[in-house]
């Protein structure tokens, strides 16, 4: 019943994609490869989920005397998505901020951040 | 690039102390609680690029060159890669060498806080040095100039963000008179809307694409 | 059952700022859009259970911010007038429908929302590793940390050279090379600031 949340997730990377495909404008287009990132890391973590959950950092208070936590892996969410979506979301800015050098370097070229225009360029 | 007003340069030169020194407990409490190199590379490189957006490009690059932080940013990636070959001293690659000490102290958990602390390095010297280049260049006029005599390169230097609109329709009125006057044929219009198409004679003369001729919508 | 809602409430509202992000033609509408994008998605990652990552996100966005800002509001361009002929975006909606239909029947192979197979009891996932071994093995109390500098940190030396690369891709892109500048007059109208050094670290 509650698949709904991933439904909706992937209605934003389809907007996401739909941007990207059919805008003809640059700034467009990389906005809409911002938005397909944000779904996909959202998407990771949510697979992860355990309902009913805490987050899987320890406390002092749950810390036994013995130096191991009872219980905890038995209501912690799921560690590892949350780690590689960690390094993603790092990985999406720097590869946002090439795009946007690339669409600077041809506005300064070429004037104008139209596909269209770009394409029936020569040389 | 210009920076903003003495409001905002003053504020901005107390804030930035916390902001840095914030930056600096995510790092090194990464391993204890929520943040971890990433996120306090992230915040420091968001402390500096503050300094640079109230300061304006030049007068920050006077205190923090760009260069260095280019070095800083191998160097941060080399000490990462060092610690993982540093590994090979207890045996394998990227093993943990250093001992687990007591948890919930910053000396614990090995070799985590030098990853914690090289990783923060890199990406905060990356991403300060990806938005100061990314503000070298500004536009120094959108309308082209008539003759190669009319020196762009004053008006690339006195013209800042906000003075673009204002010297731009004149500028354009009188480039694009005289154009047309070396050419020969009725001055172009300004374009419609503000998405700069280029002018016709202008652009026809150094074959770059014209105005698009009405094909569908706007959108 | 009300994070569910509560969750349901605020991707809602992520996908309402993504269409505004898509269809507005004013540059400074659509950059804040995408920003408040980026802040409901952090506000996901907080009703999931994950800190670190709302911490990063946040910061993260406001960078992307300044990044796109540089991009286009501060070089003069005001409107993004953006979409193709109707016919290519008629024939997206329709591809995109067909992989809804397509996705359905995979989005039913998935697990039920709040149940990962990768943590039952008893699996011998990696997962349940870390989270039984991890305190002990590391000794660091913030599993995610540990996984992704410990057990994981290949994974994290691979993503130190892909910022690296793009960091380096975009400098070298946006490089200036002091002997050129007294050329060509195709360049376009741009003449840069020839008396800045050379930027290229």
């Amino acid at each position: 019943m509650a698949t709904f949340c991933y439904w909706i997730c992937l209605m934003l990377f389809a907007v996401g994609l739909y941007c990207a495909v059919t805008k003809r404008n640059l700034i467009k287009i990389v906005i809409g490869i911002a938005i397909m990132d944000h779904a996909i890391n959202l998407f990771l973590v949510l697979l992860g989920y355990r309902r009913g959950g805490i987050a899987p950092i320890l406390d002092r208070a749950n810390l036994a005397e013995s130096g191991s936590a009872p219980g905890f892996a038995e209501r912690s969410v799921d560690a590892l998505p949350q780690a590689m979506v960690l390094t993603s979301i790092v990985i999406s800015l720097a590869v946002t901020a090439l795009l946007v050098a690339l669409c600077v370097r041809i506005y300064e070229k070429y004037g104008t951040y139209d596909v269209n225009e770009l394409r029936r360029l020569r040389g | 690039m210009k920076g903003m007003s003495p409001i905002v340069q003053t504020v901005t030169r107390w804030i930035r102390a916390f902001i840095v020194l914030f930056g600096i407990y995510v790092i090194c409490y990464g391993h204890i609680s929520p943040g971890g190199g990433f996120a306090g590379g992230v915040v420091i490189a968001c402390g500096f690029i503050l300094l640079m957006l109230a300061l304006g490009r030049e007068a920050c690059e006077r205190r923090y060159s760009i260069r260095w932080a280019g070095k800083l940013d191998a160097v941060g990636a080399l000490a990462f890669a060092a610690v993982a070959l540093l590994g090979f001293a207890a045996g394998l690659y990227f093993q943990n060498f250093l001992g687990r000490g007591e948890s919930f102290q910053i000396r614990s958990a090995g070799s985590i806080p030098l990853g914690n602390f090289a990783i923060g390095l890199k990406v905060s010297a990356s991403l300060f040095l990806v938005v100061a280049v990314l503000s070298v260049l500004r536009v120094a006029a959108r309308r082209p100039p008539a003759t190669e005599a009319v020196k762009p390169a004053e008006t690339a230097e006195t013209v800042g963000p906000e003075d673009v609109p204002a010297a731009g329709p004149e500028a354009a009125e009188a480039a694009a008179a005289a154009g047309a006057r070396q050419v020969g044929i009725a001055p172009p219009r300004a374009p419609v809307g503000e998405d700069e198409r280029l002018p016709r004679a202008w652009a026809r003369k150094r074959r770059l694409p014209t105005r698009r001729r009405g094909l569908g919508g706007r959108r | 059952m009300t994070i569910v809602l509560l969750l349901a409430f605020v991707l809602g509202l992520a996908v309402m700022a993504a269409l505004v992000a898509v269809e507005t033609t004013d540059t400074l509408s659509a950059v804040i859009a995408l920003g408040a994008l980026g802040f409901f998605v952090s506000t996901g990652f907080l009703i999931l259970c994950a800190p670190d990552l709302a911490i990063t996100q946040v910061v993260v966005e406001v960078l992307t911010l300044v990044v796109l800002i540089r991009a286009t509001i501060a070089r003069g361009v005001k409107t993004i007038s953006g979409g193709g002929e109707l016919f290519g975006r008629a024939l997206a909606l329709v591809a995109l429908f067909i992989v809804f239909l397509v996705s359905y029947e995979v989005l039913k192979q998935l697990p039920p929302f709040g149940e990962p197979a990768a943590l039952a009891a008893g699996a011998g996932t990696p997962s349940v590793f870390y989270l039984l071994h991890g305190l002990e093995r590391t000794g660091a109390a913030n599993y995610v940390t540990a996984i992704i500098l410990d057990f994981r940190g290949y994974d994290t030396l691979g993503e130190a050279t892909v910022i690296f690369t793009a960091v380096l891709g975009a400098t070298a892109i946006l490089r200036r090379r002091a002997h050129k500048r007294a050329e060509e007059p195709t360049r376009g109208p741009f003449i840069p600031r020839t008396e800045l050094e050379e930027d290229s670290p």
